[in-house]
């Protein structure tokens, strides 16, 4: 159990790679940090670093309270877990978990207690003479759990570590990792491309983008005010809506023609990104033809419906099921207390319109 | 299994694997059965009657003290070789393996040395520690170590195994590098996390994860020190000084070709033979049983 503070951290590999640019961070004691992004951003780098398994190029990694960049990975007091699990192959279940105490000097009783936990909790009791190459991916993932939890680690390091299990094993271990977390109390960085994960485990999420730390904070927060196109367009399923509009003071023209009242945005003219999750975006009760339904997708509880805007496509989210076929025209509607604004750089506008209830802005021709 | 190919014509696949039966038969089983007949006749001194001994030949040259030294030395040599140039080896495939820089490099040059013929090898060698003209062997008698393998039979001995080590150190440096890298790096990862060291990472996880290549590697080198190294002999102790290292096969060469006593030479083949089959069977049925588990 302890902190973990990431000062700055700068990773450039021999080829010239520029992996992580300056990543810092503060890790509480027994927090559950989830650090998502898409692939090639940087994740497994930063984490790598944490663990000590990279040199770091520039910046500070410290472990409860103590630098530790110079220190052998097996000094950090940090326990791992890979996206290939990384067991040993020549070793049982049993000697996987106790390869990691017994290099430390663990008396030997104290060790087999341990163990015996540690495969408690995980349901491995039975397991514990086969080999890995007798186990299934959810066995040996498991395995890779003990091995870390039986060290009784400062923090746990995941890298992906759900990547390789079929959709229904990677929910159940999803919440068995969640769970096991709180029961330890430890504290632990886990890395993902995968934003439902990162959403349901992470006290706080680190979005990364080419190197970068591009929001942190509460999952929910980040949903519902993302400080960059970016984070919007990676958050959620399926994406934030975002379209390119042109203010003139007056009114968020789009290109296909329609024009959204902004009341309230004190903003000189030009352009800007404007965003509205599929979720939020309703149909009126109009007889405008805003936009076109180019297909229909039911799933039950409810409908994604890609609508042709101009040239833009949007996805509006109605719950349950709706009566609308491709081809037919519909009129939307764009409640103000949820349109997102970006700026030209794709950061976002602070924006507080007065009327805060589901007002649409109402489309001008 | 890949995909089958269905064969039509009956006679087609039997052309096909007709080129590859026929060298095994001409070159393999027809001098093997020769051998086998051989080794149960007895001929006269002139080559001009034969008779049929049963196993005779078989007893004596089991009887025969010079054959049993020889068989001690070609297993002292089998030991030898394989511990030096296995060691060697992993040593050098443990460092290539970590080099980033220049890496190419390195390993071709010491793959290198498989290149080139075992006699030359063994000519090379025994230039270098020429009591007088080589470069070694006048080092080491200046250095007051008295140093001439033509007439000290350890020496000739020693210098034999060198030389067939020198050679060997290419081929199972190639094998343990291959083998060193196919192991997942993040095995290695997890261990140095789990606090092992390098020197323990090495004993506890790499070198267990070598064992089928280690293994492998043995048999080779074991058969390698018995046959192979018949080229470095006699292109420079031919056996001596006085038998020094006359190995088994270099005494089916003495006593059939030099000698002329094929039977005795026969018998002798037929042993190594067994002796090759054994060790062959020893490694398939090993690596099976690695497979399966
Ligand atoms: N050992 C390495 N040498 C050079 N470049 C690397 C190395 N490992 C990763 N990279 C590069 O660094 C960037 C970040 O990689 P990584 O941290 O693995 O991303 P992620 O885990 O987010 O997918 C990528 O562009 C990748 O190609
Ligand atoms: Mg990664």
């Amino acid at each position: 159990m302890a902190t973990v503070h990431l000062d700055a951290l700068f990773k450039r590999y021999a080829n010239g790679v520029p992996a992580v640019n300056g990543v810092s961070l503060d890790v509480a004691d027994g927090e559950f940090i989830v650090v998502v992004g898409p692939s090639g951003c940087g994740k497994s780098t930063l984490l790598r670093m944490i663990a000590g398994l990279e040199t770091v190029t520039e910046g500070r990694v410290v472990i409860d309270g103590a630098e530790v960049n110079r220190r052998e990975p097996g000094d950090r007091d940090i326990a791992m877990v890979f996206q290939n699990y990384a067991l040993y192959p020549h070793m049982t279940v049993e000697g996987n978990m106790a390869y990691g105490l017994r290099n430390r000097r663990v008396p030997k009783a104290e060790i087999a207690e341990r163990v015996r936990r540690a495969a408690e909790i995980l349901e491995l009791s039975e397991l514990l003479q086969r080999r890995p190459s007798q186990l299934s991916g959810g066995q040996r993932q498991r395995v890779a759990m003990g091995r870390a939890i039986v060290r009784e680690p400062k923090a746990f390091l995941f890298d992906e570590p759900l990547s390789n299990l079929d959709a229904k094993l990677r929910v159940q271990m999803r919440v068995e990792i969640k769970r096991l977390q709180r029961r330890l109390g430890t504290t632990a960085i886990y890395v993902t491309h995968d934003q439902v994960e990162a959403m349901t485990l992470a006290d706080r999420l680190v979005v990364m983008n080419g190197g970068i730390a591009e929001q942190i904070g509460p999952p929910l927060e980040l949903y519902d005010a993302p400080a960059t196109t970016f984070v919007a367009g990676f958050l959620g399923a399926p994406a934030m809506n975002l379209l390119a509009a042109e203010w003139d003071g007056r009114f968020a023209r789009l290109a296909s023609g329609l024009a959204l009242a902004l009341p309230d945005l004190d903003r000189a003219p030009g352009p800007l990104t404007l965003g509205i999750r599929p979720e939020h975006l309703h149909f009126a009760a109009d007889s405008r033809a805003d936009a076109t339904v180019e297909l229909v997708e039911p799933l039950g509880a409810d409908t994604l419906v890609h609508l042709r805007l101009g040239d833009a496509m949007v996805v509006a989210r109605p719950t349950g099921t709706v009566g609308l076929a491709s081809g037919d025209a519909v009129a939307l509607d764009w409640p103000a207390a949820h349109i997102h604004l970006f700026d030209a750089e794709g950061r976002r506008i602070l924006w507080t319109p007065s009327e805060r209830e589901t007002r649409s802005c109402l489309p001008v021709a | 299994m890949g995909p089958q190919v269905v064969f039509r014509s009956r006679v087609l696949p039997y052309l096909l694997v007709a080129p590859q039966l026929a060298v095994t038969l001409i070159f393999f089983f027809w001098p093997a059965a020769q051998g086998l007949r051989q080794s149960f006749l007895r001929e006269d001194a002139f080559g001009l009657s034969t008779e049929f001994v049963g196993f005779e030949n078989y007893a004596t040259v089991l009887a025969d003290p010079t054959y049993l030294e020889a068989f001690g030395r070609s297993l002292a040599m089998g030991a030898l070789v394989a511990a030096f140039s296995m060691g060697l080896a992993l040593l050098f495939a443990t460092m290539a393996d970590r080099v980033v820089r220049g890496a190419h490099v390195y390993k071709t040059l010491l793959v290198w040395p498989y290149a080139v013929a075992p006699a030359l090898a063994g000519v090379l060698w025994f230039l270098m520690f020429n009591p007088t003209i080589g470069v070694v062997g006048y080092t080491l008698n200046r250095a007051g170590i008295s140093w001439n393998h033509y007439l000290d039979g350890d020496q000739a001995f020693l210098l034999v195994v060198l030389a067939a080590s020198w050679k060997e150190i290419s081929y199972d440096f190639v094998f343990f590098l291959a083998g060193l890298q196919s192991i997942p790096r993040g095995v290695i990862e997890a261990a140095a996390i789990d606090g092992a060291g390098p020197a323990r990472r090495f004993w506890t996880i790499v070198f267990p994860l070598l064992a089928p290549t280690s293994f492998f590697l043995l048999v080779v080198n074991i058969v390698y020190a018995f046959f192979e190294t018949f080229a470095v002999i006699h292109a420079t102790t031919q056996g001596g000084p006085g038998g020094a290292t006359e190995t088994l096969v270099y005494k089916v060469f003495n006593d059939g070709f030099i000698g002329l006593d094929f039977g005795s030479s026969a018998a002798q083949s037929a042993i190594l033979m067994v002796i090759v089959s054994l060790l062959t069977v020893a490694q398939f049925r090993l690596l099976d049983r690695r497979a399966e588990a």
